[in-house]
This record gives structure tokens, sequence and C-alpha cells, in this order.
């Protein structure tokens, strides 16, 4: 056990120091790029926060329940996260092949799995909650007690999140199969979309207490995911006893899990053995998705086909697909949190601020969406890619093939969500402000996705979902938000001065800041789309 | 057809080909051998351009691979070692995939198919998962998807791993007809009875130089040896 972990800490350790040997402008250039995205996450977080903190006690009582969601929402995706990762680092890895023709004991084998797919699925989360921790304490001024303790409680956590996951995976695979997921959790989804009922409230208080679906879930005290939030909630008010007890919780429960890994060794390996293994399926032809491209005759043949391999390869990809369920499963609970907001009853200020945390919402979901799917666009290839370099076609022609079907993708999804979304809180205001936003910002989030997907893609990795949880994707992701906290920040200021009287007429001023920001946008997007497509041609095989 | 100049290519302080001269004629059956780690897979990583050359000139059909890549990629073939394809497409689809990106007519290509599925035995294949195939199998997708837009030149890296010994025979058959009609073919090997067996000429490299090129007989009656093995052995020694 000790020689694998080692063995994966020296395959780091020459990665690192191969990288540096061999190219040390683009190594320094990369340390750069992560220091500044965690500098610039920092202070994102840190105006959010400031914002919410400026609004009074209300926005103290708005940033706690922030917190038990984030923790709760975490916590699933956490588990998901792991789900997938253990499904191709235990399962479908040629490693684990490798593994079991070595002298080791089955439940070392799992525990390794577990940890190494813990530790892939973790880690961006890791660092997400600590910076935003970080921003907290500065902000209210708490004690070095807490940000010395706050990783304590962050760290077990992840760890039953991914447990929870572990265990989730084996009882899909082993019991049900992912067709019977996916019909349970369309099932689910419905009953409870029909189940809630609608009230009218104009108290933001009240509605974020008592109507936000599963706030109330997410602070049961009983539950794990609930555990970091009480321990740090009373370690920043320095009932420090409490607070121990939670951490002793946490830490006691993760002790067990950890324990207990190996034990599902016969479920594991009857799974390994009987499913996974000989598995022997029909594909189903998907010969229509050709025949509606041949329609389209201004795209050449050969970009044709590359679009129709894409789309058939996603399509059959179940992780993939699974996850893209999973989002419409958070978007689905964000809709049914708007269908009960009373939003009409607000004041002037108020609506504006909330039409823009619903353009926010919106943006982080597709900037989600983009990161995950339009991402590893590239990696996808993986050892595939002398096929597309000897293809005889330009990588830029198949940028513009990927760039085509993904556009069409996202733009149906941010237009129909930012519409829908606008409808139901009945926004009159900056409808079609909002909708251009989101729309164009679709665009610019899909060129920095696809252009840094090519320049950071890696042909080698086993799984391409590997390349969404490396350095690249999380600079991606990093990239994406600074974009969204830009365009946010300068439509959203603009309108809430002019709503608390501070700015007259800004329809002159909005037209400008438009056009500058349309502009900022395509010229970073075509300066990431040139060193993309430039990285991808020097790439050798 | 395939011409080389000056060939090298190194990695940070390694030098994996130095210098490297070759002129290969239209029609021509180039093998080039080695010892592992001599450079046979580098050097045809870089004539097909998956590679980019530290110096020197390459040359296919008389255009420069530099400057008209797109051109070249039309025209050549390549069969690597180790045959990753996309796993989640089937056989069938991998195969019109590539029909589609060479713009061959669809009528033509399904011909095809049907022609070297019958003789690859590959018939029940035809709807089968390429991630299910077994290597052999795969690397007569690679071959079928080679033949099916004929190129002009083949470039082919250990051409029979992992093939039972009907589909060896059959795919020495189909090269030696491809060299008949006029097409060019490189291949590296370690295999010398394959080399001896099809080539017209032989190159031996060792540590990224061309130590010796000539005919397979001319080669054994330099080195005064009654078998290339024999030739081979003598040359790779006297480094």
């Amino acid at each position: 056990m000790k020689a694998l972990f080692f063995s994966q800490i020296i395959s780091l350790k020459n990665s690192l120091y191969f990288s540096r040997r061999n190219n040390p402008q683009n190594f320094f250039l990369g340390i750069f790029l992560v220091i500044s995205s965690l500098i610039g996450i920092y202070v994102g977080i840190w105006k959010g926060l400031s914002f919410i903190v400026s609004l009074g006690s209300l926005g103290t009582v708005i940033i706690k329940k922030i917190i038990f969601i984030l923790f709760f929402i975490l916590f699933f995706m956490v588990a998901t996260s792991f789900g997938i990762l253990f499904y191709n680092v235990g399962f479908k890895s040629k490693e684990t092949q490798f593994l079991l023709t070595l002298p080791l004991e089955e439940d070392q084998l799992l525990l390794y799995s577990f940890l190494k797919s813990a530790i892939l699925a973790a880690w961006i989360p890791f660092l997400g909650l600590i910076i935003f921790f970080l921003s907290y304490s500065f902000i209210g001024k708490l004690s070095w007690v807490f940000i010395l303790f706050m990783p304590l409680y962050i760290f077990p956590f992840l760890i039953l999140a991914c447990f929870f996951g572990y265990l989730a995976t084996l009882l899909i695979i082993r019991f049900l199969g992912l067709k019977k997921v996916i019909f349970i959790l369309i099932f689910l989804f419905l009953l409870i979309f029909f189940r809630s009922s609608f009230k009218s409230s104009p108290d933001i208080l009240y509605f974020l207490s008592e109507e936000v679906i599963f706030l109330k879930t997410a602070q049961v005290w009983f539950l794990p995911f609930s555990w970091p939030v009480y321990g740090l909630l009373h370690l920043e008010n320095q009932e420090y006893f409490l607070s121990f007890l939670y951490m002793v919780n946490l830490w006691s429960l993760m002790f067990f899990s950890l324990s207990v890994v190996g034990e599902f060794k016969n479920m594991f390996f009857f799974v390994y053995h009987y499913k996974i293994l000989p598995l022997r399926k029909r594909a189903f032809s998907y010969s229509y998705i050709k025949k509606i491209l041949e329609k389209f005759n201004f795209i050449s043949s050969p970009l044709r086909a590359f679009i129709v391999k894409d789309i058939k390869l996603f399509m059959r990809d179940s992780t993939f697909f699974l996850q893209f369920l999973i989002f419409f499963g958070i978007l689905f609970f964000y809709f049914l949190n708007l269908r009960r907001f009373s939003y009409h009853l607000l004041k002037p200020v108020w609506k504006n601020l909330l039409t823009f945390l619903n353009t926010f919402s919106v943006l982080c979901i597709i900037s989600a969406i983009s990161t995950r799917f339009i991402f590893p666009q590239w990696s996808l290839e993986g050892r595939n890619f002398w096929l597309l370099k000897l293809a005889p076609l330009s990588l830029k022609r198949i940028y513009r093939g990927k760039f085509f079907v993904a556009s069409i993708f996202l733009l149906t999804i941010s237009g129909v969500l930012i519409f829908i979304s606008n409808h139901m809180l009945k926004i009159e205001r900056f409808f079609l402000l909002t909708f251009w936003i989101v729309v164009f910002s679709a665009l610019v989030l899909l060129l920095f996705s696809l252009s840094l997907g090519a320049y950071f893609s890696d042909f080698k990795e086993e799984h391409y979902l590997k390349a969404v949880e490396s350095v690249g994707g999380f600079f991606t992701l990093v990239i994406n938000f600074l974009y969204i906290f830009f365009t946010l920040f300068l439509f959203g200021t603009i309108t809430h001065l002019h709503f608390i009287g501070r700015l007259k007429k800004i329809d002159r001023i909005l037209c400008i800041s438009l056009v500058v920001w349309m502009g900022v946008g395509i010229i970073l997007s075509l300066v990431f789309k040139y060193y993309g497509i430039k990285k991808l041609e020097s790439k050798e095989f | 057809m395939i011409k080389v100049e000056n060939l090298s290519k190194r990695f940070g302080n390694f030098e994996a080909i130095k210098n490297l001269n070759l002129n290969i004629k239209k029609g021509e059956f180039y093998c080039l051998l080695g010892p592992n780690g001599a450079g046979k897979t580098t050097t045809l990583k870089l004539l097909v351009g998956l590679m980019k050359p530290t110096e020197g000139r390459i040359y296919i059909n008389g255009l420069n691979l530099d400057e008209h890549y797109q051109e070249i990629k039309k025209i050549i073939g390549f069969i690597p070692d180790t045959p990753f394809l996309y796993e989640n497409l089937t056989v069938f689809e991998f195969l019109e995939f590539v029909g589609d990106i060479f713009e061959i007519e669809k009528e033509k290509v399904e011909e095809k198919i049907e022609f070297y599925f019958q003789i690859f035995g590959l018939k029940n294949y035809k709807d089968s998962l390429i991630k299910e195939l077994s290597h052999g199998m795969r690397q007569k997708v690679v071959y079928i998807s080679n033949f099916l837009h004929s190129p002009l030149v083949y470039f082919i890296d250990e051409p029979l791993v992992g093939l039972d010994p009907y589909s060896i025979h059959l795919i020495k058959k189909l090269l030696k007809e491809e060299t008949k009609k006029g097409k060019t073919i490189l291949m590296c090997t370690h295999i010398l009875s394959i080399a001896e067996e099809l080539a017209d000429r032989i190159g031996i490299l060792d540590e990224g130089r061309l130590l010796v090129e000539a005919e397979p007989f001319r080669l054994k009656e330099s080195f005064k040896s009654t078998s290339l093995e024999e030739a081979f052995l003598k040359i790779i020694q006297d480094q």
C-alpha cells in the first residue's frame, strides 16, 4: 500500500521535474496562473461576501444560510464526482488489472482505489472551501483559532462525501444499473416538483428560512453534511467545546468509513468480474444524427464526420451522460425555488439585485457545463489524437466543428434558462439586457473552455475526465468565474447606482458598457483561441 | 517519393535522430530495421507529421511536409504499432468516419468495407464496439481504414503485431500488391524475416543514426552472412 502511494508521489514529482526541465517557461507560467487564480477566487469571494455583509443583519443571516446550502450541495457534488472517478479508476482502469496481478490484499487494493479517487474528486472543493473560509474569517475578523482549525472540519467532511459516493456507486452498479438510476432520478424530480406547494411572501428572510428547497434538510443536526457548518459556527462564536464535539463526530465517522472501505471487496470484485469485464453491449446506432447533419450542406463531409463522431461518443459515454443528468437535477431544484419566489412583491432595489443574482446563477450553471463538458472535448480524443492530426483537415476546422456543435447545445440551454427564469420571476426591466448578457456570455465561456481545453489537453491520461480535475480544468473554471464576476460587477453596479438614485440616465452608459464588454469578450476569446490552436498544432504524439 | 534531408530530433539533451538522410523511390518497399530504442518509431512519426523535427527537411511526393501538410495528409496512410481508435464507435461506424473524412463516395466506401470485411473475416464484428475488439482485430481495422482511401505512401510501424498467421499472410500479400500498383511503403520492424521477404531495400538504424542501407541480398553479401539476421547482428555489434 505504501509502495503504491509512494509510486504515485514519485510519478507526480517526476512529471513536475520533467515539465520544469523540458519547458521551464511553461512550468513557471503554470505556477503563476495557479497562484493568480487562487488570488482571483479569494478576491471574488471576498467581494461577494463583503457585499452581502453590507446588507446588515440580514446579510449575516443570508451568509449562514448560504454556508449550509453550500455544504449540502457540495456533499452530493463531491459524492457524484467521486462515484464517476471511482468507476473509472477502480473498474475501468487498466491499473486495476495490473494491480490484481500483484501480491496485494484485495481490501488494500480497494482502499488504494478509494483514496486515489477521493484525492482527485476532493482537491478542488477542499481548496475552494479553504479560500472561502479565509475570506469569511477576514471579513468577520475571526480569531486565528478559526483559521487554523477550519481545515480539520473540511477534510473529514469531504472524505465522508466520497464514502457516500463509494457506497452509492457500488450499490447502483451491483443492483440497479444506469438506466434504472436515470429512471428513478427522473421520477424523484417529478415527485418533488408536483408535491411542492406555492406560497407567496415578499419577506426575503422568511423565504430563506422556510421556502428554499432543502435548506431545512441541510440544517438537520444529525446528518453529516451539517456537522462541519455547526462546528465552524460554534468555533466562530468561540464555543470551543461544542465545536470540538462536531469535529470529533466528523473524524470518528471518517475513520470508521475508511476502516470499512475494504469490507466491500466481495461486492466490488463480483461487480468487476461479472458485470464490468464481460460487458458486451450492442451499440445503438444513432443513424439519424448523420441524416440530420446531411441537411446542413454548408458543413463539409469531413467536418460532418467529426461532428457525428463527437455526438455518438458523447451519447455512448454513460459517465458523461449521468453527469449531464445531475446538472439538470440541480437546475430543476433551482427552478423549483424560483417558482416559490414572490419577486413581484419586492422593492425595486431588491428586484434589481435579484435580477442579477438570477443572471449570476444561470451563468454559473453555463460555466459549470462548459467546464465539465466542453473543456474535455480535446482530451476526449485521448490516444486517438493521431487520427485527428493525420486527418486531411486542419485543426482550425476541427475547432470550428467542435464549436458548432457545442454552441447549438450551449446557446439553447442558456437561452431557455434565462428566458424561463426571467419569466418565472416576472422580470420586466432588463429582461432583454440579461437575456443578451447570458447568451453572449455563453458563447464567450464556450470559446474560453474550448480554447483552454485545447491548450491544456492531455492525451496520455487514461480517462479524459481527469482533465477536468487537472490544473487546466481548475484554471478554466477560474477564468470563467472571473469573466462572470467582471460582467455582473459592470452591469450590476450601473443598475444598482440607478435604483439608489445616484445615476439618472443609464441608457447611454449601458450601451457604451455593452459595447466595451462585448469587445473585451471577443478579444479575450480570440486570444485564447489563437494560443489553444497553436498549442494543439505543436503537440507531438 | 520520400526524401529526408539532414533530419534530427532532440528531446531535451537526448538526440533521438541524428542527421538522417533517406531517399525512397515510388513503388519501393523500404524497411527500416533496428534494435529497440533505435529511433524507428520516432522517424515514422516525424515523417507523418506527428512530431516536429529539430532540424532537417522532409519531402513527400515532392512536397515539403512543413509547408504542405494538409495536402500531404491526403496521400499518406499510417499504421501505428498500437492501434488507438475511438472505443465507442462500432467497426463499421469508424470505417464510415474515415471514408467521410477522405471524402470517398458512400457507395464506394460500403463496397470496399464489404470486400475487406470478407477477406479479413470481420463480418460478424461489423456492429461491435471497437473497445470490445482484441489487439489483432483492431490492427485489421486500421489496415482496412488505410486501404479504404488507398494512399500513395504507407507508413507502417511493426506491421504484424497481434495478427494470426492467416492475417499475416494476407497483409503481406496485400502490401505486395500495393507496391505493384506503384504505392510506396516505408515499414519499421524488428522482425527480420518479414523485412527479408518483403523489402526492396533495407536501412539499419541504431541510436538514431542510419548505419547501412542496401538491398537485402547485398547486405548479406557485404557482411558475408548467410541470413539477414546474421548480417544485422554483425552490423549492430560492430557499433
